[in-house]
């Protein structure tokens, strides 16, 4: 059963979610707490899967809270529920939570994002996949310049000059940044030269995402300039998805958590080209024209040659998939939970029990759209589950999409943008 | 809001000197406002959160009951005919055992009384709220001073209760001729002031202080005397504090203007007196006294 922790100062809101969500009792163990103080003391005493905290409440605070079961307790699930709804857009990237409500919140709402929470926690808190992560080493820490961004952004009065100043340190990332801002998804009217310019234009929810963006591909760039083996097409992929999947959402909250999924969606290959020879199979599987042993570039190859879902050679090879391990890293970089949830679940959407089509559901679709249009490769393996856009009743728009699409891979190849050279 | 200085001069046209101050005093208000709005909202949404809460409970409780109550209804009726079968016994069991009977009926009455408990939290909140945003008027009126300090301090909790208890000692007091609308402006501004004096004595430590309002009737006179338990005003600054622009506080936290526009409220605008004692390392007291009757600046009013 999974353990859920509610805490916050208010006894009645406790009192009022213990009697809403009795009928849970039995998928969720729940226990409710009125300080962050007595939190640390539950979750010292058994583990837990998801915390859903109050923000402001005397002596420790939500922030300090998370924070601190970040550090103890990363596998965990953190949810803030509320009732300063102004903090949302500067709390919704931050990486103490995962997700943000406010109150008062429909429990409906409550329920699945709770829901969704368990799966996520399910997946990436899994033996089997933490034994495989392990393997491939030590995963790449937040960057400097993002943690820094991260902690200057807490702080509700801080000015964009100095968020702009902190990112400018990192020569590196700024330049990617200023990369991603002059790229047309933005449509500026003018290059932008500058990320004060850049802060001013976007604002600074859009300037977290390309920093971590930025951060991302920077960490994970190859040494020598060139593309990794097998990854040449990734960058297209990406970009093209991400541009596709923002179109595809209208609330402009949710198109920027698309974007950042969708442009990170991939990083889990990333890792694995880089990293998984330590992983890879001596042996390679039994049978009559077994494919070879190896890395990941093997799975890859096999999977092509072969006509398998890349995620089934993955795992055949390797233990893992490079959703699970892209959503695992950036779970540990503290990324929102509808971009882990979309990274972690693109390939089989039907996973999570959603019925609305948001941000996971935009990712799958700009990411089997983006292989159609790019034509798919090694590394573009996006396949569409038409069960789900049925179960969803959106196959009606697919001609729709597949021409938005076809528009802007055409306005790609145009530019020639890139994510690093 | 008006200015009494300008209304007794024959000229029609106030002197600029005053209408900057009108600026700068409506500026003032509005910037409290704004800054109380958040902790508004999260004082209205805590509650509308367990109310809703509770409201679901007891949607999904009574359905549950309404089943208890259909098998119920068919077991009545079996009795009435004189058959009552040991399956139909068996139905009502489990009907009691699904509806968790023994849990409803501890919690059902429970989560009623918390229900009409946040709707009254939320109805005391936008009472106080009226009342605080008294509209400015030309002529003063009495005042209860007692219920003015509740309504300030209900539209302030959010801003004081992370920082300090808050306790309140209210003498029985006449009415006062005042303009209340400009007078809780200053209360808030003093109560907002010890929270903050407050905050930067406990820093980030978790601990609380105590803000305590006191009231007392002085004869023709009465006392407002807003306490905090903050590090005290030092020495050196005591004399400067009622400067306009005098701060000591951060840039966005205060503008300096506050208690310069509290002493021209409550000296020139109502003939009263605002003082304080402070001690360092103990607290500091601010003084409101206030005629009963509005002072020599109403008596001037034509």
């Amino acid at each position: 059963m999974k353990r859920i922790l509610f805490v916050d100062d208010e006894p009645r809101v406790l009192e009022g979610l213990q009697r809403l969500l009795r009928p849970q009792r039995h998928q969720w163990e729940m226990v409710f707490v009125p300080s962050g103080e007595a939190a640390l003391a539950a979750l010292a005493e058994r583990p837990f899967d998801v915390i859903v905290s109050d923000m402001r409440m005397p002596g420790m605070d939500g922030a300090t809270l998370l924070r601190t079961v970040q550090a103890r307790y990363p596998e965990m699930v953190r949810i803030i529920l509320s009732g300063y709804s102004e903090l949302e857009s500067s709390l919704r990237t931050l990486p103490v939570a995962h997700q943000f409500l406010s109150k008062p919140c429909e429990p409906q709402v409550l329920r699945e994002v709770i829901e969704r929470a368990c799966a996520l926690q399910a997946l990436l808190g899994d033996a089997a996949l933490r034994a495989a992560v392990a393997q491939l080493g030590e995963l790449p820490a937040r960057p400097q310049a993002y943690t820094a961004l991260l902690r200057a952004l807490e702080d509700p009065e801080v000015a964009m000059e100095d968020v702009a100043r902190l990112v400018e340190q990192d020569l590196a990332i700024s330049a990617k940044c200023l990369q991603l801002v002059n790229s047309a998804f933005f449509g500026l009217p003018r290059r932008v030269g500058t990320v004060q310019q850049a802060v001013r234009l976007l604002g600074l929810d859009m300037l977290k995402t390309l920093v971590c963006t930025a951060a991302l591909f920077q960490t994970f760039a190859p040494r020598s300039g060139g593309p990794v083996a097998g990854l040449e097409g990734l960058q297209a992929h990406s970009l093209v998805a991400a541009r596709l999947a923002a179109r595809l959402l209208p609330d402009p909250a949710r198109a920027d958590e698309a974007f950042m999924a969708a442009l990170l969606h991939d990083v889990g290959k990333l890792i694995l080209a880089t990293r998984s020879a330590a992983v890879a199979r001596r042996e390679g599987p039994a049978g009559a024209g077994a494919p070879p042993p190896g890395g990941w570039l093997a799975a890859a190859t096999y999977a092509a040659e072969a006509g398998l879902p890349l995620v089934e050679a993955e795992r055949a090879y390797l233990g893992v998939t490079h959703a699970e391990v892209g959503a695992y890293l950036l779970g540990l970089w503290g990324l929102p939970q509808p971009v882990l949830e979309a990274v972690a679940f693109h390939h089989r959407p039907e996973q999570v029990s959603s019925r609305a089509f948001d941000v996971l559901g935009a990712v799958h679709v700009a990411d089997a759209l983006a292989s159609q249009a790019l034509g798919a490769s090694v590394s573009a393996c996006g396949e569409l589950d038409e069960r789900y856009l049925d179960a969803l009743g959106l196959r009606a728009r697919w001609p729709e999409w597949r021409a938005l699409a076809a528009e802007v891979a055409a306005a790609h190849a145009q530019e020639g943008e890139q994510l690093w050279r | 809001m008006d200015c009494e200085q300008a209304a007794v001069r024959p000229a029609a046209a106030a002197p600029a000197c005053c209408r900057d101050e009108l600026a700068t005093r409506q500026a003032q208000k509005l910037e409290a406002v704004g800054r109380l709005a958040a902790g508004i909202a999260h004082e209205i949404n805590t509650p509308i959160q367990f109310v809703g809460d509770n409201t679901h409970f007891l949607r999904d409780a009574f359905a549950s009951l309404q089943r208890l109550l259909d098998a119920y209804a068919v077991l009545r009726d079996a009795a009435a005919a004189g058959q009552v079968a040991p399956s139909l016994l068996a139905a009502v069991h489990r009907a009691e055992a699904e509806a968790d009977l023994a849990y409803l009926s501890e919690e059902i009455p429970r989560a009623l009384e918390q229900v009409l408990e946040g709707v009254e939290r939320v109805a005391s909140i936008v009472r106080a709220l009226k009342e605080f945003a008294h509209p400015a008027r030309k002529e003063r009126a009495p005042a209860d001073l007692n219920q003015a300090l509740q309504s300030t301090l209900t539209v302030a909790r959010n801003e004081l209760k992370y920082v300090a208890e808050v306790q309140t000692d209210f003498a029985p007091l006449p009415p006062v001729l005042c303009q209340i609308g400009d007078l809780n402006q200053v209360f808030l501004n003093l109560l907002v002031n010890a929270a903050h004096a407050i905050a930067d004595q406990v820093g980030a430590s978790g601990a609380r202080g105590t803000i305590t309002v006191r009231t007392r009737a002085l004869g023709t006179q009465v006392e407002v005397a807003i306490s905090d338990t903050g590090p005290g005003i030092p020495a050196a600054i005591r004399d400067r504090i009622f400067d306009p622009f005098f701060t000591t506080k951060a840039v966005g936290r205060g503008t300096g203007q506050g208690l310069a526009l509290a002493r021209a409220i409550v000296v020139e605008q109502h003939g009263g007196e605002l003082t304080f004692e402070s001690v360092e390392g103990a607290g500091t007291t601010f003084y409101v006294r206030l005629p009963v009757t509005g002072g020599a600046a109403a008596s001037a009013q034509p």
